[in-house]
């Protein structure tokens, strides 16, 4: 049932994300060209001139708006799904499906986390696409050499890690940063008024909370933080502390994630309130 | 088996109490109005058999199992608000339904549409109000589903819409399914109804079929209701 969600969630952004790429992947082939254009008419020291200047900026503009939309839109869409697909009228079909509130919950984590995967990628694609040529591709190869070289200094193993660690924290992020508006939507639609304005005052409280506990709990391990440095510099190599260091990062964020996730799933479960 | 029951069942929401110890029991092949007038609880009742809401207190069974996953399979649900996404259209729709609902009868859908004109490209952002709630009706009854709660069907259509619904219902649901009605809109609905239960205030007065009503109290159930609930 997760994947037949899915299925139809997908059909719901889509139809927002793909046009959206498309126009961010235009637009840089716009900008690469009107550029190419300008050169080329300045060189030969043609008329209208300062059209083709003008034009060419406002094309420039707009690729750097796109550049922005991609991920504006991208976490737009992820609040909007939750509220009108769960929390306003079309939550009478859905919770109304014979699946678990857990499967509706993971169908839009997972269906916004690839949107915002696309959206890195379609922005790397499109930079690349403006600014590409063949001395490009060849410092970028020397870099990412480099880049190899340094990752696996110590052995192979090590690079690959990195990659995985990378890529499983950016899907941790994307999890908790959907969740950080899930959680306060749940909440503030189980009042019966003002629903979106307790929704946002939630969000500010659970940040608030967030920073004053994280902050409180950083406070109380500066002292031993010299200690702890030291006695895990006699312990452990620097390739495995950097390592622990990815491994708490994606474990502080998953149980920040869990915790907003119980709470959206408990408001679900038990303060369920359609209007 | 009953198809539903509920034992105690209560709700409140702040110090408002919706539903104030409900107990009844529905039985399979029935046609039951759950009548009463606004905010007399019948929305909540509803709510609550589909798993919309959670009770304050007692308890509530469909086929023997408490709301949940597995009772949506069995229960049909026409929300009292089109609820249905406005960007989709009406085969999106079905796939939908055909998707979820292994029950769904996509032939069935499809001549209802065909019959009312309807075309499967057509988005519900581009049908009126009445369409809409026409559409979201045949979906709900092209299942083969053993509980129908339908929340005020024909609240907001004209005359002949109501009609083409309660013939749509008539026509189209299990025989051995139960259909619960929620409206107050009696004259319409008197003639397929085979039970009723008055509700008031968050509480049952009474629960009677509707041939006893006549044979006993030699009146209407339209009637009735007017008597009962005479302001």
């Amino acid at each position: 049932m997760l994947i037949k969600l899915m299925k139809h969630e997908f059909r719901a952004t889509a139809r927002v994300m793909l046009p959206l790429y498309l126009v961010t992947i235009l637009l840089a082939l716009m900008t690469r060209a009107s550029a190419l254009w300008t050169k080329m008419v300045t060189f030969e020291g043609l008329t209208g001139q300062s059209f083709l200047a003008l034009l060419s900026g406002i094309i420039a503009v707009g690729f750097s708006l796109a550049l922005i939309a991609t991920f504006v839109v991208a976490v737009v869409l992820t609040i909007q799904r939750f509220r009108s697909n769960l929390m306003a009228d079309e939550g009478y079909v859905m919770f109304s499906l014979p699946v678990s509130t857990h499967s509706l919950v993971w169908s839009k984590l997972i269906v916004s986390t690839v949107w915002f995967l696309g959206a890195v990628i379609i922005d790397i694609v499109a930079v690349m696409t403006l600014v590409a040529d063949l001395a490009m591709f060849q410092e970028l190869g020397r870099v990412f050499a480099e880049i190899s070289q340094q990752l696996t200094a110590y052995n192979l193993g090590n690079g690959i890690l990195f990659l995985v660690e990378l890529a499983v924290l950016f899907v941790v992020v994307c999890l908790a940063a959907c969740l950080d508006f899930y959680a306060p939507l749940a909440i503030g639609h189980s009042f019966a008024q003002h629903k979106m304005l307790l929704s946002v005052a939630f969000f500010f409280a659970i940040q608030v909370a967030t920073q004053i506990i994280s902050g409180t709990l950083l406070m109380a391990g500066v002292p031993f933080l010299d200690s702890l440095t030291i006695w895990l510099s006699s312990q452990v190599q620097p390739m495995a502390a950097a390592h622990g260091v990815m491994w708490g990062t994606i474990l502080i964020t998953a149980i920040y994630g869990a915790i907003l996730y119980c709470l959206t799933i408990r408001m679900l479960h038990r303060r369920l309130n359609l209007e | 088996m009953n198809i539903l029951e509920c034992k105690g069942l209560t709700k409140r929401f702040g110090a408002k109490t919706a539903l104030d110890g409900v107990s009844l029991t529905i039985e399979p092949g029935r046609i039951v109005g759950l009548l009463g007038p606004n905010g007399s609880g019948k929305t909540t009742l509803i709510k609550l058999a589909n798993g919309l809401l959670v009770p304050t207190a007692g308890q509530l069974w469909v086929n023997g199992r408490a709301p949940g996953k597995e009772s949506h399979a069995m229960v049909s649900y026409l929300p009292e608000r089109t609820s249905l996404p406005l960007w989709m259209t009406v085969k999106q729709l079905q796939d939908f339904y055909e998707d979820f609902y292994t029950d769904f009868q996509r032939e069935r859908s499809s001549e209802m549409l065909d019959r009312l004109e309807i075309s499967p490209k057509q988005r519900m952002k581009q049908m009126s109000k009445g369409t809409r709630e026409k559409v979201q009706l045949i979906l709900a009854m092209s299942r083969q589903a053993k509980l129908y709660l339908l929340d005020e069907p024909i609240g907001g259509v004209d005359p002949a819409a109501r009609d083409y619904i309660l013939d749509t219902i008539i026509r189209n649901y299990n025989p051995e399914a139960a259909v619960v009605i929620s409206t107050h809109l009696i004259a319409d609905v008197e003639k397929v109804l085979d039970e009723v239960i008055f509700i008031d205030r968050g509480q049952i007065l009474f629960q009677s079929a509707v041939d006893t009503i006549r044979e006993e109290k030699g009146m209407s159930v339209d009637a009735l209701f007017r008597e009962v609930y005479k302001c």
